[in-house]
C-alpha cells in the first residue's frame, strides 16, 4: 500500500549508505517541496491584490507574525539550498565529465549556501527583532 | 527491443535520435527553468528580504511601488510562471516515486493539473489586472 511504501521509502532512506549524494537529493526534494507549499499560498494572497484587496491587508499582517518571520527564514533556506544545490545538478547532467568532481562539487553547493544564508538570516532576523520594538 | 537482433546484412552507420519523449522534455525543462530560477528566485527574495523588509509591506507599496513598474510585473509573471511549473512537476515527481497505485496516480496528476492552471490562472489575472496607480 502506498503509506507503507512512503514508510518503507523514509526508513530506507536513512538506512541506505549512499553518502552525500543522498544527502543531497534528501535535502533537495524536502527544500523543495517545503518552496512549493509556500509558493501555492503565496500566490494565492498575493492575487488578493487584484480580486479582494482588503484580504490581502489581513494577509500581509499574517506575514508580519513572529511565526510567520521565522518561517520564511526557513523559506530563506530552503531556496538557497535548493538553487545552490540545483545548480550542481543541472551542471553534472549537461557537462557529464563533471561526475568525477562530484563530491567537490557538493562542498562548494554547502559553502554558497553558508556564506549567502547567514547574513540573510541575520537580516531577516533583525527585521523581526525590529518588529517587536528591539533593535540590535 | 533490446532483445531484437539486428539483421547481420545490414551495417547501420546512423543512428537517428530517437524523438524527444515527455518526461524527456520535462527533465529539459527543469534544469533551464532552474537556471533562470536561480536569477529571478533568489534575486526576488534577496528584493523582497534584505534590500527591503516585510515589515514595511503594504497594499499600497505593492500597486504604488512595486507593480507600478512594467519590468517589476514582468519579473513576476515569469517568475510564477517558471517556479510554479517547476515545482508542480518536481511534486509529481516525488509523487510518482512514492504512490504506485495507478489510478490514485491518475487522481493526483488530476489535481496538479486542474489545481495548478486554476491558481496559476489566479497569479496571472492579479499581475496583468491589478491597477497602475493613479498619478
Amino acid at each position: 500500500m502506498s503509506t507503507n511504501n512512503l514508510r518503507v521509502t523514509l526508513e530506507q532512506s536513512v538506512k541506505y549508505q549512499g553518502r552525500f549524494g543522498q544527502w543531497a537529493w534528501i535535502f533537495h526534494r524536502l527544500s523543495g517541496l517545503g518552496v512549493l507549499l509556500f509558493l501555492t499560498i503565496h500566490i494565492a494572497d498575493t492575487s488578493m491584490v487584484y480580486f479582494y484587496p482588503p484580504l490581502y491587508e489581513e494577509a500581509l499582517k499574517l506575514y508580519k507574525s513572529v511565526p510567520f518571520g521565522v518561517g520564511e527564514i526557513f523559506l530563506m533556506a530552503a531556496v538557497l539550498y535548493h538553487a545552490a544545490n540545483g545548480i550542481r545538478v543541472a551542471l553534472v547532467d549537461f557537462f557529464p565529465q563533471l561526475t568525477t568532481k562530484q563530491r567537490e562539487m557538493w562542498g562548494v553547493a554547502w559553502a554558497i549556501f553558508i556564506v549567502t544564508f547567514i547574513p540573510s538570516a541575520y537580516i531577516m532576523g533583525r527585521g523581526i527583532l525590529r518588529s517587536l520594538g528591539i533593535y540590535i | 527491443m533490446a532483445t531484437q537482433a539486428l539483421p547481420d546484412q545490414v551495417t547501420i552507420r546512423k543512428i537517428r535520435r530517437r524523438p524527444r519523449s515527455l518526461e524527456s522534455y520535462a527533465w529539459l525543462f527543469m534544469r533551464l527553468s532552474g537556471v533562470a530560477l536561480l536569477l529571478l528566485a533568489v534575486g526576488h527574495m534577496l528584493m523582497q528580504h534584505i534590500t527591503h523588509d516585510v515589515h514595511d509591506a503594504s497594499l499600497a507599496w505593492v500597486i504604488n511601488s512595486r507593480w507600478s513598474l512594467l519590468s517589476i510585473r514582468v519579473w513576476d509573471f515569469l517568475l510564477l510562471g517558471l517556479a510554479f511549473i517547476h515545482g508542480l512537476n518536481g511534486f509529481n515527481t516525488v509523487v510518482t516515486d512514492y504512490l504506485h497505485n495507478k489510478s490514485a496516480l491518475k487522481i493526483i496528476r488530476l489535481l496538479i493539473v486542474v489545481g495548478g492552471a486554476i491558481i496559476l490562472t489566479m497569479g496571472a489575472v492579479a499581475i496583468i489586472g491589478a491597477p497602475m496607480p493613479v498619478k
